[in-house]
C-alpha cells in the first residue's frame, strides 16, 4: 500500500472520493475507509495522530507499514501489508460497512435490493465495535452502540451476542420491536400522467439521495413528471416510487419544479405523489430546467440536480449492494435481508 | 512529527506502547479472556482500570506511559505484565464470578468493568485464584451487595434530602453568604502569558513540564478567571444565561433533562449532575455539599488550580475551532482541535447526517453547531467539575486527553442529536 505525508498527517492508500460509496470506521488517531463499490482486503486510513495510531497499526496493516507511517514522506513508499490478525481486520470492515448501509443502503424494488433489518444492522453494529472496542476513536463506543440497540430476536445467533455485550457493559437492552409489515418488493404500477386534461408534456428526474432521508426513495428510481392542461389551468403531477423500507411510510417529500412547489402526499401504491398549479410562464423555462427536484424538507431546503456521472456512480453502489445480499464477506444484516427476499 | 515521548528521529528506537500490551497480553494465555474483548486484546478499561494503575503505574514509571516507549524499556514492560500474569488470571476468574452474582441479585445496569474491576483484582491479591477460596461465591456476592449499597457514596437522593432538611437549612445559607461575601478579588484580567503558548504547542505530544508549573504556581487559572467578569462575558463563555453571574441558591430539585447553564445550577444540580454520569462519588453528603458551596465561590467555580489551568488553556484554545487563517504546527493542540472539527465536516456526510441549516435540526442545536466554542467550554468545565467531586487530579499528561476528549464528546454528542432529530421528524410527521 502507497504510504505518503500529506498536508495533515499520513495516509494509507487511497481515501473513496464520494461519500455515498464510503464505508467508514473511525479509529483511534485515523479514519479507516473502504471504497463500497471496490472493496478491497484492507481500509485506506487517514492518520491523524501517529502516535495514536502505532497502537493497532501493526495488527491491521503489519509491521512495515507501521513502522513506514512515522517514516513516511510527501513522495510516498510502497509498502506490502501483512495484517497480523484477520479477525480484527474483518471486525472493523464490519463496523464501517454498517455505517454506509446505515446511511446509503440503496433499498430499490426497482433494482431488486430489499431494505436491511434496522434492528439487525444495530445489533451488529454493537458487537462488532465490542470486537475492537480496543482502536477506536471513541472510548465509550460500545456503550454508544447499545444504546441505539433493541434484542433481535428475529436473529438468535446475534441476540446471543448481543446479550454477552450488554452484560459485560451493564446495559439492559429492550426487544426488538420487530420490522411492521415490511413494505413488498413488488413493482408499484404506472401512476403518471393519468390524470385528465391535454398532456404538454412529461419527463422524469433523478433524485439526490442526499436531498432525501435513507429509506425513503427508491434508490433506483426517477421521479417521473407530467405537465397537463385542465380547462384554463396548467397542472404539474409528480409521482416516485417508494423505498422498499417501513421508514418511507413516515417520510413527508416535496418536488421543485422550476418555481413550483409540489408537495408529495404519503405514499399510496408504494410511491408519494403529488399535483400542483403551474404559471403559464414556467412553460417558457430553458429545457434543461424541466425537472422535478425531489427532496425532504427536513433535511435539504436547496436540492441540486443529479448529474450523469452521479447517476452511473449510483448504478454501481446500487449493483455492489445486490451483490453483498449473497456475499460470504458482507455483514451479517446484509446476509440476512437477502435471505429473507423472494 | 513527534509523538507523545519522543520524535522521529529516535522513532526506529520506540515501540508502540498498544502492540506491546497486545503481545504482552496474548502470552497470558485464554486465563485472561474475561478482561479481554473479542479480538484478544485487554479491554479499553483493563488497560485503563487495572494495567496502568496497579501493573504499569506510569505516574511511578514515566517511561511506562505514552503512545510509545523506549525499545530499551519494552523487555521490562513485558516482564512486567508477565508477571502479573497470576494475579490476571485471578482477576479474570474473579470477574467471572462477579458477574454471575450480578445475574443471580437481577443486577443489568451500571457498568460492571467501571465497578468491580478493581475490586476483583483486590479480590486477587488477597484470595489468590477464586478456584482456591472456598465459599468464593459469597465473596463475589458480596462486592455486588457493596456495590449497590449506598453507603459511603455521594447519590442524588442523599444530597437533595439533605440540602431540603430543614435542620440544615440556616447553616447552609449561611455558608452560601459567607463563601460569597468572602469571594477574592480577581484582579485585572492577564494577557496570555508565554507559557499558555508553550504548553498548547506541546501538551498533544510531550507537554512542557515547566510551563505547566509555572501556570500552576503562578495561579494563571484563577487570575483568568477574571475574563469572566464584563457584563456578558460568562455568557459568551457558555456557562450561564444571565449577564452576569450570581450567586447560587441551594436548590430544592433537580432533573437530568433540564439542567441549567453550569454558574446557573443550584448546589443540589451541581452534585446531581456529577452524580447523575453513573460514575459513584465516595465521600460524605454534608461534607460535599459543604465543599460545593465553597466551590461556587471560586475562580471558575471549581476548587482547584490545575483544574482552572485546564479551562484557561481550553478558553485559549476554543477560538481555534473556527478560525481558518492561523498556521500553527500540526502537533499543537489547536491545529489538531480544528483538524477534529473540519473532519467531522466529512463524517457529516459520508454519514448521511443533515446539515446545521436543515429544517429538521432544533434551533438549539443549531446554535450549538454554529457557536461550538461555548458549548465546548461548557463541557470542559463539566468533565474538570466532576473529576473534582470523585476525587480525581488533573495533570500535565491529562491535558491533552481532556482538551481533545471533550472535544470528541461534544461532535459526538451532536451526532447522536442530529440522528435523533432525523428519526423524531420521520415519525412525527405522520402521528
Amino acid at each position: 500500500m502507497i504510504v505518503t505525508r500529506a498536508a495533515d498527517g499520513v495516509t494509507v492508500g487511497p481515501a473513496p472520493r464520494h461519500p455515498e460509496r464510503t464505508a467508514l470506521a473511525e479509529a483511534a488517531g485515523a479514519l479507516l475507509t473502504w471504497d463500497v463499490v471496490d472493496p478491497a482486503a484492507l481500509p485506506s486510513a487517514t492518520i491523524h495522530d501517529v502516535g495514536r495510531a502505532a497502537g493497532w497499526l501493526w495488527e491491521l496493516y503489519g509491521a512495515d507499514v507501521a513502522a513506514a507511517v512515522p517514516a513516511a514522506t510527501q513522495a510516498g513508499a510502497d509498502v506490502a501489508a501483512a495484517p497480523a490478525d484477520q479477525r480484527i481486520v474483518e471486525a472493523v470492515r464490519t463496523l464501517a460497512h454498517l455505517a454506509w448501509a446505515e446511511a446509503w443502503w440503496p433499498a430499490s424494488a426497482l433494482a431488486g435490493v430489499p431494505a436491511l433489518d434496522q434492528d439487525l444492522l444495530r445489533a451488529e453494529r454493537a458487537v462488532a465495535a465490542a470486537a475492537v472496542e480496543h482502536l477506536l476513536d471513541d472510548d465509550e463506543a460500545v456503550e454508544r452502540a447499545l444504546a441505539a440497540a433493541a434484542m433481535p430476536h428475529q436473529h438468535p445467533e446475534l441476540a446471543a451476542e448481543l446479550a454477552a455485550v450488554a452484560e459485560d457493559y451493564g446495559v439492559a437492552l429492550p426487544a426488538a420491536a420487530g420490522t411492521p409489515g415490511r413494505a413488498g418488493l413488488a413493482l408499484a404500477a404506472g401512476g403518471r400522467g393519468d390524470g385528465a386534461g391535454v398532456l404538454v408534456a412529461r419527463g422524469s428526474t433523478q433524485v439526490s439521495w442526499a436531498a432525501v432521508p435513507p429509506g425513503v426513495v427508491d434508490a433506483a428510481a426517477e421521479a417521473g413528471w407530467t405537465i397537463r392542461r385542465t380547462g384554463d389551468h396548467t397542472v404539474v403531477d409528480v409521482s416516485v416510487p417508494a423505498a422498499p423500507d417501513p421508514r418511507a411510510r413516515t417520510a413527508t417529500l416535496r418536488a421543485r419544479f422550476g418555481p413550483v412547489e409540489v408537495p408529495l402526499e404519503p405514499v399510496r401504491d408504494d410511491r408519494f405523489t403529488g399535483t400542483a398549479p403551474i404559471p403559464a410562464a414556467a412553460l417558457l423555462l430553458p429545457a434543461a430546467e424541466w425537472a422535478a427536484v425531489v427532496y425532504a424538507p427536513a433535511v435539504a431546503d436547496a436540492p441540486d440536480q443529479v448529474h450523469p456521472e452521479d447517476a452511473a456512480r449510483r448504478t454501481a453502489i446500487v449493483a455492489a449492494a445486490r451483490a453483498r445480499l449473497s456475499a460470504t464477506h458482507a455483514t451479517r444484516t446484509e446476509r440476512a435481508a437477502g435471505q429473507a427476499a423472494p | 512529527m513527534s509523538s507523545r515521548g519522543g520524535t522521529t528521529l529516535d522513532a526506529a528506537a520506540r515501540v508502540s506502547r498498544g502492540q506491546l500490551l497486545a503481545q504482552a497480553w496474548a502470552l497470558l494465555g485464554p486465563g485472561v479472556a474475561p478482561l479481554g474483548n473479542a479480538s484478544g486484546r485487554p479491554l479499553v478499561r483493563t488497560v485503563r482500570l487495572i494495567l496502568d494503575p496497579l501493573v504499569l503505574r506510569p505516574v511511578l514509571n514515566p517511561r511506562f506511559a505514552g503512545t510509545t516507549i523506549a525499545a530499551g524499556d519494552a523487555a521490562d514492560l513485558t516482564a512486567r505484565i508477565s508477571a502479573a500474569g497470576p494475579v490476571l488470571t485471578a482477576t479474570a476468574a474473579w470477574f467471572l464470578l462477579v458477574k454471575q452474582a450480578r445475574r443471580r441479585a437481577g443486577v443489568t445496569d451500571g457498568n460492571p468493568q467501571d465497578r468491580h474491576f478493581q475490586h476483583c483484582y483486590e479480590l486477587a491479591h488477597q484470595h489468590g485464584h477464586p478456584d482456591d477460596v472456598p465459599r468464593a461465591a459469597e465473596l463475589a456476592d458480596a462486592v455486588v451487595a457493596e456495590a449497590r449499597a449506598a453507603t459511603g457514596r455521594v447519590t442524588a437522593a442523599a444530597v437533595r434530602a439533605h440540602v431540603v432538611d430543614p435542620a440544615h437549612a440556616e447553616e447552609l445559607a449561611r455558608l452560601l453568604d459567607a463563601a460569597w461575601s468572602d469571594r477574592e478579588p480577581l484582579g485585572a484580567a492577564p494577557e496570555p502569558p508565554r507559557q499558555l503558548d508553550d504548553l498548547l504547542a506541546t501538551c498533544a505530544t510531550a507537554p512542557d513540564e515547566q510551563a505547566w508549573a509555572a501556570l500552576v504556581d503562578g495561579r494563571h487559572g484563577s487570575r483568568d478567571a477574571a475574563h469572566l467578569e464584563p457584563p456578558g462575558s460568562a455568557r459568551e463563555h457558555g456557562l450561564t444565561d444571565r449577564t452576569s453571574v450570581e450567586r447560587p441558591g441551594l436548590g430544592d430539585a433537580a432533573s437530568k433533562r433540564r439542567l441549567p447553564k453550569p454558574f446557573d445550577r443550584s448546589i443540589l444540580e451541581r452534585l446531581f449532575a456529577g452524580a447523575a454520569t453513573g460514575h459513584a462519588i465516595e465521600g460524605d453528603v454534608a461534607e460535599s455539599v459543604r465543599a460545593e458551596i465553597g466551590r461556587s465561590a471560586r475562580p471558575w467555580q471549581l476548587a482547584g488550580e490545575p483544574g482552572r489551568v485546564v479551562l484557561a488553556l481550553g478558553r485559549a484554545a476554543a477560538p481555534a475551532l473556527d478560525d481558518s487563517d492561523v498556521r500553527r504546527a500540526a502537533d499543537d493542540a489547536r491545529s489538531r482541535l480544528r483538524s477534529r472539527w473540519r473532519r467531522e465536516a466529512y463524517v457529516h456526510r459520508v454519514l448521511r447526517l443533515p446539515q446545521a441549516e436543515a429544517a429538521v435540526v432544533p434551533d438549539e442545536l443549531r446554535a450549538e453547531v454554529r457557536g461550538v466554542r461555548a458549548v465546548y467550554l461548557r463541557r470542559l468545565w463539566v468533565r474538570l467539575h466532576g473529576r473534582e467531586l470523585r476525587g480525581q487530579d488533573v495533570d500535565s499528561g491529562l491535558c491533552w486527553d481532556l482538551l481533545d476528549g471533550v472535544l470528541r464528546s461534544v461532535i459526538l454528542d451532536q451526532r447522536d442529536r442530529l440522528r435523533s432529530a432525523l428519526s423524531r421528524a420521520a415519525t412525527e410527521t405522520r402521528s
